[in-house]
């Protein structure tokens, strides 16, 4: 199980793998493409995303009768090239979702572990801490917490992890307590097994598919949070630029400018897709069964297509 | 055979707790297991049966300390282990184990069946790495007859007594001398119960473990058993070798359980006589006073019902508690 990453032959028979689940596969490219985007940013963006031009504001894109090649994806109110701005935003839209998913993650995934195994009164305690903390509005944390820190990326991604961690925490625990009770962890330990070894070897293998699954889903929640926060003008600041930013101050053109909200909306559903398609996958490759069913499926498809020629 | 018994329970009381005591009152507690006395020698199988909700799987988890004892003692080879815990009990461990009913959930889908069974040699120290175990994992698997590259697949792909076979592989993986059997076979299909146990008994024969055989399927017990009791309501009512108690069982409970048993032949089985005690099961939570099987017991007197009968010699070597037989 895992994603084989240390020498080069499990990296091939990973890509051998994942390539007879064409979906997965292409999720898989987008995904590296995107990633690629953010990284050489500067090399690719034909313009730099912060530079105004009143006399180029509101241009329509290229296929557009009055776009020009100019700017590819037209212009915002500003005059700024909305391609340099989405690729400029990836990063910080990817840094933020990322970091902050995985942070959550981990906060919730740990308290859900200890509570969950312990169970009883410790269970109790960090449960209830779970219920204050959601019932507590997050937007009205982030607003205190930034205006006493200033705003910024990383004063975000702390925010928005400390008010996104609960519902992985309430996930984790809720399976950690289920699987407490199958018999094979009951079979671990009558066997002599110390408890960091039924975390790790018999819990947390079961944890993998939902919390995929969770993590893509709290993605999207973070990048649209953060579009909130940036839109209230605590988050990303400009001349920053965020896809979130972006879909956010370009409503107020969405009656004249539709590509304003268009594109970088369009991005953050490429992305979150992709990421969907490749997570779907990984999810049936880290369970034994799902993943011979799905060899078996592959081989009787390709012998009725030779059948077939 | 060593002086100890390899098992020796004395007096094991369990109580659950029914609802969680609050700050200013106690817990409610269910009585689940009171006061079960008895020995297993190195080498012999313990039958014990018993009625669902009985205590049978209960006295089980305590004797391998998966459940506190609220009273009574364990003794393990001679050595006392009420009160183990941390890294001895870990060691303890390695002595006793346990078959678990369900073969379908006591292994984990996302392990290797070589994996499952080098796991223990894993913990124990006894091997560096699932490969270095792999010798020893082959011969374990071997031995309970499951084919030579059942180590590199996963449990899915086996049927339930195969998989049975894989949960006795890993018990055995740390040559204990006592293993508790929590209905091993209820759960296989009857065809492949009969291997299942047969398997059990040459194991036994071979390596002399005692077993501690915990089932509701008489027919079964009495094949696999050298003695046998019956539980009630969290009691020992009567413990015998094998054929005294089927043959002659004393007490009222263990006759009606026996008669309950179809035979096959059906002479016999038209001119017997089905023994059925009226009343409800015993409520667990709330048991009568006296004997507690005396609100379902035809031969009742005012002794059962004000005080409870104690385990006592009826013939030799068989035990049974009950005021108005065998006396």
């Amino acid at each position: 199980m895992g994603l084989p990453m240390m020498s080069f032959r499990p990296l091939r028979s990973f890509l051998s793998e994942l390539w007879q689940d064409k979906a997965a596969a292409i999720g898989f490219a987008v995904m590296v493409l995107i990633v690629l985007m953010a990284v050489f940013a500067p090399v690719l963006a034909p313009e730099d995303p912060a530079t105004q031009s009143l006399l180029q504001r509101l241009k329509p894109p290229v296929w557009d009768a009055r776009g020009s090649w100019d700017h590819l994806l037209g212009t915002d109110n500003l005059g700024r090239d909305v391609l340099s701005r989405i690729i400029w935003g990836a990063r910080t839209t990817l840094t933020i979702g990322i970091v902050t998913c995985v942070i959550a993650a981990m906060i919730g995934t740990t308290l859900g572990l200890w509570a969950g195994f312990m169970g009883g009164r410790t269970d109790s305690v960090l449960m209830r801490l779970v219920d204050i903390q959601v019932s507590f509005p997050g937007i009205l944390l982030i607003l205190l917490v930034v205006g006493v820190l200033g705003p910024g990326v990383w004063t975000l991604i702390a925010v928005l992890s400390v008010t996104n961690w609960m519902v992985y925490a309430r996930l984790v625990r809720g399976i950690v307590s289920s699987t407490r009770q199958m018999p094979y962890v009951e079979a671990a330990e009558v066997i002599g097994c110390r408890p960091s070894r039924v975390i790790f070897v018999h819990l947390l293998p079961n944890l993998v598919s939902p919390l995929l699954t969770l993590l893509i889903l709290e993605f999207t929640n973070i990048v649209l949070a953060e579009a909130a926060v940036s839109f209230l003008g605590f988050g990303v600041q400009p001349p920053d630029t965020s896809w979130g930013l972006d879909v956010a101050s370009g409503r107020d053109y969405l009656f004249i400018a539709w590509w304003l909200v268009t594109f970088p909306g369009l991005a953050i559903v490429v992305t979150v897709l992709s990421i969907n398609l490749f997570a779907n996958w990984l999810r049936v490759t880290s369970d034994p069964e799902e993943r011979e069913k799905r060899f078996a499926r592959t081989i009787a498809a390709k012998r009725r297509r030779r059948r077939a020629t | 055979m060593s002086r100890h018994p390899t098992l020796s329970v004395s007096g094991l009381s369990v109580d659950y707790p029914l609802t969680s005591g609050g700050l200013f009152r106690p817990a409610r507690t269910v009585n689940a297991v009171d006061g079960v006395t008895f020995d297993i020698a190195p080498g012999e199988t313990l039958g014990l049966v018993g009625e669902s909700g009985s205590g049978k799987t209960t006295v089980g988890r305590t004797i391998l300390r998966r459940v506190p004892s609220s009273g009574g003692r364990i003794q393990f080879e001679g050595r006392d282990i009420t009160d183990v815990d941390g890294a001895a009990l870990r060691k303890l461990r390695a002595r006793m184990q346990i078959v678990l009913q369900d073969p379908y959930t006591s292994l984990n889908p996302r392990m290797k069946i070589g994996d499952i069974v080098a796991e223990p040699l894993l913990v124990h120290g006894l091997a560096e790495s699932s490969d270095a175990a792999r010798h020893a994992v082959r011969q374990l698997l071997d031995r309970v007859g499951m084919p030579a590259d059942a180590a590199d697949r996963y449990p899915h792909s086996f049927s339930g007594g195969q998989r049975q076979r894989v949960g006795i592989a890993r018990a055995l993986a740390l040559k204990p001398s006592l293993i508790v059997a929590d209905e091993p076979v209820s759960a296989l299909d009857v065809s492949v119960r009969a291997q299942v146990v047969n398997l059990m008994q040459d194991l036994q024969r071979e390596l002399g473990i005692s077993y501690l055989f915990i089932a509701h399927d008489l027919a079964i017990v009495r094949h696999i058993s050298h003695r046998v009791a019956i539980m009630y309501a969290g009691r020992i009512v009567e413990i015998a070798p094998r054929n005294d108690l089927y043959d002659n069982p004393v007490h009222p409970y263990t006759e009606a359980l026996l008669s309950a048993v179809p035979v096959a032949n059906p002479k016999v089985q038209r001119a017997r006589r089905r023994i059925v005690h009226t009343g409800d099961t015993v409520d667990i939570a709330n048991p009568p006073s006296g004997c507690r099987f005396h609100p379902r017991c035809p031969l009742a007197t005012d002794q059962c019902r004000q005080a409870s009968p104690p385990l006592l010699v009826k013939a030799p070597g068989h035990l049974a508690a009950c005021w108005n037989r065998g006396r």
